[in-house]
Formats: structure tokens, sequence, C-alpha cells
């Protein structure tokens, strides 16, 4: 699953992106991101995305992967551009290129960053109950997919998962879903107790948030160079 | 929390297309990227409220996080030879209620936007349309329940509400090629043509198709899915199973 290898590459890896300060990863992200969607050039979103498709690959990213996950964004801007909006060649290339920058991004933050650290700058702008379900899904989710994956290895050991018959895989799919719904609850009990032992009242604290190094400051100062750039170019 | 990676996690990789599809960041106009955003901080803010002032704070939160969960979990399970994925909006929608269930729709969106499942810019967008799923499922299921049995109702409001979804869906998109040039708009207007009338015909009939085919299978799942927890685990879904009002 995309979402569990990106977040064990992000609390592994040990390369400097991976030191930097959450925050100033974040706040770089954020400029980036709001730079490509202002970007009308070219010539600023291809180096981007080399650059990132470069370091994504000494990350542990494969190229073919890299591929897989850039499929949707080009495959959904492409249509959009050529048969929506009638856009002429130069125009459709930058809005794919759009696209698929922007998904490299944020790829490249999740790749050094692991989502706990990500919620903990989140805490700071979204109301303190959904920073909490945020944090206690990213729990939930691994424990369940822990589950499921072993659920899902037994079913395959004993011939499940035909992929021929095709109302026996929607009922095959429907016991495995209401099972891993009735271990969502029996995980949502205990969940519950130990938030209620530990006197939540809503707020879960996150990493405290430092100030931002040489290296913090370095990215910030690239991100803002480039959003200004596609702005004023 | 480092992953674990097991030999079955390749069957998880597998899936590629869902109930409706997620917009990518850069694709769509920032007027209608805002409106989402805003539309989706207001439903956010106001479900938020309902949740901290309607009291069980600490169930409801755990209820919430543990949904959301398996809505991931379940986008990355495939259906059958065609590499379908389902996304249990409509069931976390009637079982929690649409309020909790659009905060967990926001949250599945949001993490799934940072990996590149659709935009992070975007995410208010997707968080309407599959928000508008949760409610759409609350206002059209005691319809169809006072019509049929629970699991030919489970299995309609499902359909139903996938359709209005994809729908609402080519709406945005439609939305998103409009010229906002004054001219252009005058004409449209002076022509007398219906907003409808811009959507190309074979994106509305591909729409369709694609989603008659898909919304069949999820509501196929659902409704099993349902069958089942009513089986082993009755006192979950008495509300669904109730009789008819």
């Amino acid at each position: 699953m995309k979402l569990a290898f990106v977040d064990q590459q992000a609390v592994q890896g040990r390369t400097f992106l991976h030191r930097a300060e959450p925050w100033s990863k974040v706040v770089s992200t954020v400029f980036l991101i709001a730079g490509i969607i202002f970007c009308t050039r070219w010539e600023l979103l291809i180096p981007l995305f080399l650059l990132f498709f470069t370091a994504l690959w000494f990350l542990g990213l494969s190229p073919a992967r890299q591929l897989y996950y850039c499929l949707y964004p080009f495959s959904f801007s492409l249509l959009y551009g050529y048969f929506l909006a009638g856009l002429p060649g130069a125009e459709l290339t930058i809005l794919v290129l759009r696209a698929v920058s922007a998904v490299m991004t944020l790829l490249m933050l999740m790749m050094t960053t692991p989502y706990t650290e990500v919620f903990s700058v989140l805490n700071r702008v979204l109301p303190s109950v959904l920073t909490d379900v945020m944090f206690l899904t990213y729990r939930a989710f691994f424990l369940l997919l822990g589950r499921l994956q072993e659920l899902m290895i037994a079913i395959r050991l004993r011939g499940g998962g035909s992929t021929v018959n095709l109302f026996r895989n929607l009922a095959s799919a429907g016991t495995y879903l209401g099972l891993a719904f009735m271990n969502a609850i029996d995980l949502n009990e205990r969940s519950y107790w130990a938030l209620l032992l530990r006197g939540y009242r809503g707020g879960l604290e996150g990493t405290a948030i430092s100030s931002a190094g040489k290296l913090g400051g370095a990215l910030l100062l690239v991100s803002i160079s480039f959003f200004l750039a596609a702005v004023i170019l | 929390m480092p992953a674990r990676i097991v030999p079955g996690g390749a069957f998880f990789e597998r899936g590629q297309i869902m109930s409706h599809l997620h917009f990518p960041d850069g694709v769509l106009p920032l007027w209608l990227v805002g409106i989402g955003l805003i539309f989706t901080a207001m439903v956010i803010i106001a479900a938020s409220r309902k949740l901290k002032h309607e009291g069980d704070l600490v169930r409801k939160t755990s209820t919430l996080a543990v949904m959301s969960a398996l809505m991931i979990i379940a986008m990355s399970i495939p259906v059958g030879f065609i590499h379908y994925h389902i996304n249990l909006t409509v069931l976390v929608g009637l079982l929690a209620g649409p309020w909790l269930a659009f905060l967990a729709v926001f949250v599945v969106n949001l993490f799934l936007s940072l990996i590149g499942h659709g935009g992070i810019t975007v995410v208010g967008l997707n968080s309407m349309v599959m928000g508008s799923e949760v409610f759409m499922a609350a206002l059209f299921f005691p319809v169809f329940r006072r019509l049929f049995r629970p699991g030919g109702a489970v299995f309609t409001t499902t359909l139903v509400v996938l359709l209005l979804s994809n729908l609402f869906m080519a709406f945005i998109v439609f939305l998103s090629t409009l010229s906002l040039d004054t001219m252009e708009v005058a004409a449209y207007v002076e022509s007398g043509q219906q907003l409808i009338a811009g959507i190309p015909g074979w994106f509305i009939g591909s729409i369709l198709a694609l989603v008659l085919i898909g919304g069949t299978l999820e509501a196929a799942i659902i409704t099993f899915i349902l069958s089942y927890l009513r089986r082993v685990r009755p006192e979950l879904v008495k509300n669904v199973y109730a009789s008819r009002r």
C-alpha cells in the first residue's frame, strides 16, 4: 500500500532532508505547491520535476513506482486539458506538468517527514478535534492494516480471492470488509478506554515545533525563490 | 510508526479505479478551488462544533478515527477483474451520521492527498464530492427504506447516491471550463443554452456507464457487509434494519 510504503521510508530514512525541521519542510512545500499552481512556464516546471524525480530515486522510490504515482494525475490533466478545456499544446504541457510536479512535491515531503510530524504542524492551523482524529486514524490505520493483511494471506492460502467469479468475489469482499469493520469496532472500543483513562478532553499534543536551522532556512529560501519566480515570470 | 510490509501487501497495491475520480492539483481554476476550500471549511467547523457540543467526545473521536482508517484500507482492496475499488462512504454515512462521516471523509482525503492521490489544494472540492455522498445517503435512505426491504434500500441508496455524486463531480468539471468573459457569458444567455448543454455528451455518457458498473459493485459489497454485520453483530446495524417508518 502506498501510504504504508511512503511512511516507512519517512520513518527509516537518514538523509539530510529527513533531519530538517518538519515545519520548514511543510512551509516549503506550501510555497512550492503555490508556485506550481501559479506557474505558466515549462522552463521552471521541468527542472523542478526532474530534480524531485532524481531526489526521490535516491530516497528509494524507483522510477517505475514514481511513474505509477504520476499516472493518475497525468491522465486526468491530459484528458481534462485536451478534451474539456481544449488547450493548445504548450498550455496542455504546462497543465500536465503542474499536476505531476505537485504530486512529486508532496511525495518529497512525505518520503522525508513522517505523517505524525506533518500533523503536528497542521495542529497549528486545523481544529484540534480534527488533528486528534488524524493522529488516531494514523494509529488505527497501521493496526488494522496489519490484521487485515494477515487475514488476506489466510484467505489466499485457502484459495480465496478468485478473479473469475465476480459474484463470489463480491460476497467475499463483503464478508472480508464486514470482518474488517468488526475489527475496527473492537479497536475503537480499546482506543475509547485508553483515551478515557488518560483523561482525554480534546487536543492531543504532537512533537514540539523548533526554530528553523540552517537546513530548514535553506529549504525555505529555495521554495520562496521558486514561488516568486513562478509568480513574476 | 514503521509500516509492516507483508507478502500479501502486493494485493493491496493493484487498485486503480474508484467509484469516483479525485481531482489533482494544478488543473482546476483557482476560484473553484477557493470555493471548495471555503465550503469544506464551513462544514468542518459546523461538524467539529457539533462533535464537541453533542457530548461523548472521546467515543466519537475514536469512532471517527477507525472509520477513516477503514475507508483508507477499503480503497486499496481491488474487487473483481477490473481492479475497481470502493470507498465505503455511504456505509460510514449511514452508520455514523452525515456530520461525523463528513469529518471522516475530509481526513481520508487529506491522508490520500499527501501521497498524491487527489490534490492537496483541491482537498476541499474532493471532500465536497465525497462528502455529498454521506449527506445524500442520510437523505435518501429513509425514503428507499419505506419502499424496499433493508438490503434493497441499502443497495438502491448506494447506487443512486454514487450516480448523483458523480454527476456532481461532472458538474464541477463543467464549472471549471466555464469562461468568466462577459461576452461569452452574454452569448451563452442570448442563445438560451442551458448550463447542462455545455458538458459534452460523451463525457456524461462515459461517466454514467462507468458509475453504473462501479456503483453496482459498490452497492452489492455494502449490502453484503451489512448483511454480514447483521448476522454477526446485529446491534451495530440496528438503525439500518429497523422496521419501516
